[in-house]
C-alpha cells in the first residue's frame, strides 16, 4: 500500500517529534487507515528515531490497533459486568451466529469485524451494542437481525 | 471571548452573566448524556431545536442541553424550569405537547412523569423523585444546568471562584493544608488522602513536576468519570489547576478512555474554551501562576488505570506497572515527581477550597468526609449514577434509590471495586458504607461500580467473568498474574461447564495466595478478592457445581436444560421458529418438544413463549 | 547518606548503604536467594519472575516482596527460606512448570521446592520461554540495537523481532542467547553464516583469510568498527591467525 507520509508527517508535528507521541500518532493512523500498515510502523521508527520493535510493542499491546484492517461495519458487544448480568454473552452469540463470524474477527470479505470491549459506560443500556457509531441498547437477538441484516444485504 | 486579565475581571463578567439569566424565561432542558443519546436524545434535541425555530418561539423559551443527571434508566429526561418538572422516557412525539405545555403553564402531563412504583402516584418535581430524593448531589449539583460545551454557564452558577480564591488568597502550602484537613480520600479506588499525596508531590525534589487527572475509568459497569467529564469538564479542570498552584507544577495531563468519544470531545473544548478566558495557560488570572493540560486518550488497556502503567503509557511506551518501592509523588512521568488523582477526586477539590475542610467534613462519616458517586447498575429497576454521602447504607442505594430488583427477584449480592473488589452478601445491606467499611467486610470501594446481582446471578459465573476480564487484561509482565490468572480462569471454567474436580476450590485457594501477594501491581494483587469473596460467601454454589453437577442459579449452560411443560405447551410454535438451531420439534397441535443434544441453552425459546410452557433447571 | 541501615537476615544482622537492592544485602548475608530474570548488567532488575521473594518485616507489620527490586531505606528483619516464602516460590514455581514443563533449569529450581511436576489441574503450556525479559532487555541495553521486544500482552505475550520476520538490526552477537535463563534461544554457524533460529536471523560471517575459519558477524564486524573506529580490512583475519 501506498503511505500518505505527509498526512503522518502532519500528525508527528501535531504532537512532537519524540518517543512520547507514539501512541497518539497510532491511534490518529488507526483512525485513518482502519489499522496499522507496517509501512506505518517503518515510517516512524525512522521520523521518531525509535526502534520497530519498540513501536511493534506497543501497536500490538493496546486493544485499540489492529495489524490486520478491519471491516467496513464494526460491530461491538459490550462485555462488561452489567451488561454480563443482563445477558451479554448470549447477545455476542446471536451476533456470532448471525454474521457467521467468531469474535474479534473480521470476515473474509472485510464487510464486518465482531468485536468485544469492556464497558462502554452506558451500563442503563445493558446489553449494549455499538454498531459503527450507533448505540443498540436493550439489544436482542432480533433488534440486532434487522440492522445487520441490512448491512449485510448492501452493495459496498 | 474575554481574556480575564485579574480577579475583578472574572467577577465582574459572572455578575454579568447572572445578571443577563435573569430573564424569568421557561426553559427545556434535555440531557445530553451518553446514556440517553443512546436512548435516543441525539433526535428528540433536534426536533426540540427545529420545532421550537418553527413555532418562532427561540425568543420566549430557552432551551439547553445538559450534562449527565444520572437516572440512565429513564432517559431521555427533560427537565422543565423554573418549576423543575421531570419528564422521563421522553420520545420525539411528545415534542409539540411539551412545549404547548410550557407556553400555557398548563397542568403537567401525566404519561410523562414518573410513576411511584410503591403507590402508582405520580411524581412532578426532580427532587421529589426517589431516586433523586434520597441522594446528596454535590459534586453532580450542576450537571443539570449547563451545557458543557459552555463555559459561561458553569462561570454564572459559580465555576473558577475556588480557584480565583485560591490564587488570590491562599499560598500553595494553605491550599495542601485545607485539602489534608478535609480528609479527601481518592475517589479513583485506593482512597489514599489526597492531601498527603500532594504534600509529598510539592516537598519532592525534581522539575517540572506534573499534575495527572485518571480519567481512564476502566471498572466494567463504572461511567461516574465518564458523566463528570462529558457533563461538567470544567469542575474537573477547576480542581486541577488549583492542584498544580498548590503542588507547583506546570504542565498537567488529562489521560481519558478512547471509549469515551463524546467526553473527549467535551474535554477539548472545555480546555480550549479555558485558555481563550485566562483560566487556563500563561499567567492565569493575572496571577504569575502559567499551567496548562494535554489531553491523551487511552489505548484500550484496562491496566493503564494503574498510575504506573498509565505514565508508562504516557511516555509512549506499553502500559506495563513498575514496583512502588519509590512513589511516583517523588519518581513519576519522566522519573520527576507526578501528582495524579482520579476524575471525581479532582472535582471534590473547587467545593473543598471555596467552601473550607470544615464545611465539607458535615457530611459523610470521620474516615471518609464528603459524598462518592456511585453507578448502579445490574439487577435494579432504576440504573444509573447516585451520589450520596458517605455512611449511607447499601440497603437505602439498592431499595429506597435503586427501587430494588427488577421483576420481583430476590437481592442476592452486591459487588462493589470492579474486578479489584467483592461480592457484598444480603446479611451486609446495612453496613453504612465508606472506605474502611468496605474493606472490612472483604471488598473495597474501588471507583465505585455497585453491581446489584439476584437469585438469578451464578456467584461462580460472577468470579469466572472477573478473572477472565484480569486475564485478559493482565500486562503480562509479572509470573504470578499473567500465569496465576490464567490458570485460575481454567479453571474457574472448568467449574462452570461441570468440569470441576473434587479439590479445586483448595487449589484455587492457594493459588489466591501467591497471587495477592507477589503479583507487581495492584491488578495482580486483587484480582484473588471476587474469587475469594463469592467463595466466602457462597461456597456452596461452587460446592454444587462441583459435587453435584448443579447449577443453582440456573446460568451455566453446561449444567441446565430446557423443558416444553406440555400441560402449558398451546403448540403456538414460536418457540420453534425462535430457535436457532432447530432443535424444537412439533406442530400445530402437538405439543412441543425439545431435542436435548441440539439445545445450545440460548434461552430464546423461554423468551418467546407466551404461556410460561418453557422450563429452565 | 553516609549511615548504614540494619537489616536482619535469617536471624544474622547486617549493615547496608540507603537503597541498595536488598537481594544483594541479603546473598552478601549468606543466604542462597534464587532468581530466574535477574541479571547485574541489567539496570534496573526487571524483576519479572517474582522468585526471589523474601519476607519482610517492619515493626509489627509484615509483607512479601521481590528482594531484587526492593531498595532497603529502613531497618527490616527478612526471612528467605520461611515456610511462607517456600510456599509462595513454590506456587511460582509451579506456574513456571506449568508454562515450560521440559526446561531443566525450570525443573531443577522447582525440585529445590518440592515441585516436580505442574499441578495436574493446571493447563500445560508445552512453551519454552519464561518470559523473564533478559533476552529483550539486553539486547536493548548492553547491545544497544533494540532487536527484540515484546508482543502483545498477558496471556499472548512473547518475546519476539517485529512481526515475528528476521530483524535487519539484529548484529547476531548471540547476546541474547547466551544470558536466557532457559537456553531456549539457539544459535549454530554452518555455511557462512550464523543462524538464531528463534529469531529467524541468518548473519553472514566473516571468514579468516588464512585459516577458513568463520569468526565474526560481518554485522558485529561493522558496528564495533562504528564505535571504536577500527579499520575494516584488519577484521579478516582471525584472532588465532593474527
Amino acid at each position: 500500500m501506498i503511505l500518505e507520509t505527509a498526512k503522518i508527517d502532519a500528525m508527528i508535528d501535531k504532537y512532537g517529534r519524540d518517543a512520547s507521541s507514539l501512541i497518539l500518532v497510532l491511534q490518529d493512523i488507526q483512525a485513518l487507515y482502519r489499522y496499522l500498515p507496517r509501512e506505518a510502523l517503518q515510517y516512524l521508527s525512522e521520523q521518531l528515531n525509535a526502534p520497530l520493535a519498540k513501536i511493534y510493542n506497543v501497536a500490538t499491546f493496546f486493544k485499540a490497533f489492529s495489524l490486520k484492517p478491519k471491516g467496513e461495519h464494526v460491530v461491538c458487544v459490550c462485555m462488561g459486568t452489567a451488561c454480563h448480568v443482563r445477558g451479554a454473552p448470549r447477545i455476542l452469540d446471536d451476533i456470532s451466529r448471525q454474521l457467521d463470524l467468531e469474535p474479534n474477527a473480521t470476515s473474509k470479505d472485510e464487510k464486518f469485524t465482531l468485536e468485544t470491549v469492556n464497558c462502554l459506560g452506558s451500563c442503563a443500556l445493558g446489553p449494549l451494542v455499538v454498531v459503527d457509531d450507533q448505540y443498540i441498547g436493550h439489544a436482542t437477538a432480533t433488534k440486532m437481525k434487522q440492522i445487520l441484516g441490512p448491512l449485510a444485504k448492501a452493495k459496498g | 471571548m474575554e481574556k480575564f486579565s485579574n480577579y475583578a475581571a472574572l467577577e465582574q463578567y459572572r455578575a454579568r452573566l447572572i445578571a443577563e439569566r435573569k430573564t424569568g424565561k421557561p426553559k427545556i432542558t434535555v440531557c445530553g448524556g451518553t446514556g440517553c443519546k443512546g436512548s435516543g436524545a441525539e433526535c428528540l434535541i433536534m426536533t426540540f431545536k427545529d420545532e421550537l425555530k418553527k413555532q418562532g418561539l427561540t425568543d420566549r423559551i430557552e432551551f439547553l442541553e445538559t450534562g449527565c443527571h444520572g437516572f440512565c434508566e429513564r432517559g431521555p429526561l427533560v427537565v422543565l424550569h423554573p418549576q423543575k418538572i421531570f419528564y422521563q422516557s421522553v420520545k420525539t412525539e411528545d415534542v409539540p405537547e411539551i412545549i404547548a405545555q410550557v407556553l400555557s403553564q398548563g397542568p403537567a402531563i401525566e404519561r410523562l412523569l414518573y410513576t411511584d412504583p410503591q403507590n402508582g402516584a405520580k411524581i412532578q418535581l426532580e427532587h421529589e423523585v426517589p431516586f433523586y430524593k434520597y441522594q446528596k448531589r454535590i459534586i453532580f449539583r450542576n450537571n443539570g444546568y449547563l451545557d458543557p460545551s459552555r463555559i459561561d454557564d458553569y462561570i454564572a452558577l459559580g465555576g473558577y471562584a475556588g480557584l480565583a480564591k485560591a490564587l488570590q488568597s491562599m499560598a500553595p502550602d494553605q491550599i495542601v493544608a485545607e485539602v489534608k484537613e478535609a480528609n479527601l480520600r481518592g475517589r479513583g479506588g485506593g482512597g489514599f488522602p489526597a492531601g498527603r499525596k500532594w504534600e509529598s508531590c510539592r516537598k519532592a525534589k525534581g522539575s517540572p513536576k506534573y499534575v495527572i487527572c485518571n480519567a481512564d475509568e476502566g471498572d466494567p459497569g463504572a461511567f461516574m468519570d465518564r458523566s463528570l467529564l462529558e457533563g461538567n469538564p470544567h469542575s474537573v479542570l477547576e480542581g486541577m489547576i488549583i492542584g498544580a498552584y498548590a503542588i507547583g507544577s506546570s504542565q498537567g495531563y488529562i489521560y481519558v478512555r478512547n471509549e469515551y468519544p463524546l467526553a473527549v470531545k467535551n474535554t477539548y473544548t472545555a480546555l480550549e474554551q479555558a485558555r481563550q478566558m485566562g483560566l487556563l495557560g500563561d499567567n492565569i488570572l493575572g496571577s504569575g501562576f502559567s499551567f496548562d493540560i494535554k489531553v491523551n486518550r487511552g489505548g484500550g488497556a484496562f491496566v493503564c488505570g494503574e498510575s504506573t502503567a498509565l505514565m508508562a503509557s504516557l511516555e509512549g511506551n506499553p502500559g506495563e506497572p513498575r514496583a512502588k518501592y519509590v512513589h511516583t509523588a517523588e519518581h513519576g512521568l519522566y522519573n520527576n515527581p507526578t501528582n495524579l488523582n482520579n476524575v471525581e477526586t479532582w472535582a471534590n477539590v473547587p467545593y473543598i477550597v471555596e467552601h473550607g475542610a470544615k464545611e465539607y467534613r458535615k457530611i459523610g462519616t470521620a474516615g471518609s468526609p464528603g459524598t462518592k458517586i456511585f453507578s448502579l447498575v445490574g439487577k435494579i429497576i432504576n440504573t444509573g449514577l447516585v451520589e450520596v454521602p458517605m455512611g449511607i447504607t447499601l440497603r437505602e442505594i439498592v431499595y429506597d434509590i435503586g427501587g430494588g430488583i427488577p421483576q420481583g427477584k430476590k437481592f442476592k449480592a452486591v459487588q462493589t471495586g470492579g474486578p479489584s473488589g467483592g461480592c457484598i452478601p444480603e446479611k451486609y445491606l446495612d453496613l453504612q458504607i465508606d472506605f474502611d467499611k468496605l474493606t472490612e467486610v472483604g471488598s473495597m470501594m474501588g471507583s465505585g461500580g455497585l453491581i446489584v446481582m439476584d437469585e438469578e446471578t451464578c456467584m461462580v459465573d460472577v468470579a469466572r467473568y472477573f478473572t477472565d476480564f484480569l486475564t485478559g487484561e493482565s500486562c503480562g509482565k509479572c509470573v504470578p498474574c499473567r500465569e496465576g490468572l490464567m490458570q485460575m480462569r481454567n479453571l474457574l471454567r472448568d467449574i462452570c461447564d461441570g468440569k470441576g474436580q473434587p479439590g479445586d476450590i483448595e487449589l484455587i485457594e492457594d493459588m489466591c495466595v501467591t497471587i495477592a501477594d507477589c503479583s507487581l501491581c495492584a491488578l495482580g494483587q486483587t484480582a484473588p478478592n471476587p474469587v475469594l469473596t463469592t467463595l466466602k460467601y457462597f461456597r456452596d454454589e461452587y460446592e454444587a457445581h462441583i459435587h453435584e453437577h448443579r447449577c443453582p442459579a440456573a446460568v451455566c449452560k453446561a449444567l441446565i436444560s430446557y423443558r416444553i411443560l406440555e400441560d402449558k405447551c398451546t403448540a403456538c410454535g414460536l418457540c420453534r421458529r425462535a430457535c436457532p438451531t432447530g432443535a424444537i420439534v412439533g406442530q400445530k397441535k402437538v405439543i412441543h418438544k425439545i431435542i436435548e443434544d441440539k439445545c445450545i441453552r440460548c434461552g430464546a425459546c423461554l423468551e418467546t413463549c407466551k404461556f410460561d410452557a418453557i422450563f429452565k433447571e | 547518606m553516609a549511615e548504614k541501615i540494619k537489616v536482619i537476615v535469617n536471624g544474622k544482622e547486617v549493615y547496608a548503604a540507603y537503597d541498595t537492592p536488598l537481594l544483594q544485602v541479603c546473598r552478601e548475608a549468606g543466604a542462597d536467594v534464587p532468581t530466574l530474570c535477574h541479571n547485574e548488567n541489567i539496570n534496573p532488575p526487571y524483576g519479572v519472575c517474582r522468585v526471589c521473594t523474601v519476607e519482610i518485616t517492619e515493626g509489627t507489620r509484615t509483607r512479601f516482596a521481590p528482594s531484587c527490586v526492593y531498595p532497603v531505606r529502613r531497618e527490616i528483619s527478612v526471612q528467605t527460606e520461611s515456610e511462607p516464602v517456600r510456599r509462595r516460590r513454590a506456587m511460582l514455581l509451579n506456574f513456571l512448570l506449568a508454562r515450560c514443563p521440559d526446561q531443566k533449569p525450570i525443573q531443577e529450581l522447582a525440585a529445590r521446592y518440592g515441585v516436580k511436576e505442574p499441578h495436574p489441574r493446571f493447563t500445560r503450556r508445552g512453551d519454552d520461554c519464561i518470559l523473564c525479559g533478559l533476552c529483550v532487555q539486553t539486547c536493548t541495553q548492553v547491545v544497544g540495537v533494540s532487536a527484540l521486544g515484546f508482543e502483545s500482552r498477558g496471556e499472548m505475550r512473547e518475546a519476539a523481532t517485529p512481526y515475528r520476520a528476521e530483524n535487519p538490526v539484529c548484529i547476531a552477537c548471540g547476546a541474547c542467547a547466551y544470558i536466557c535463563p532457559t537456553q531456549c534461544i539457539g544459535f549454530e554457524e554452518k555455511d557462512g553464516k550464523r543462524y538464531l533460529k528463534r529469531w529467524k536471523r541468518e548473519a553472514p560471517m566473516l571468514v579468516c583469510e588464512k585459516c577458513g575459519s568463520y569468526w565474526l558477524p560481518e554485522a558485529v564486524a561493522r558496528i564495533v568498527g562504528e564505535k571504536m573506529n577500527i579499520d575494516f580490512s584488519g577484521l579478516n583475519v582471525c584472532p588465532n591467525c593474527r
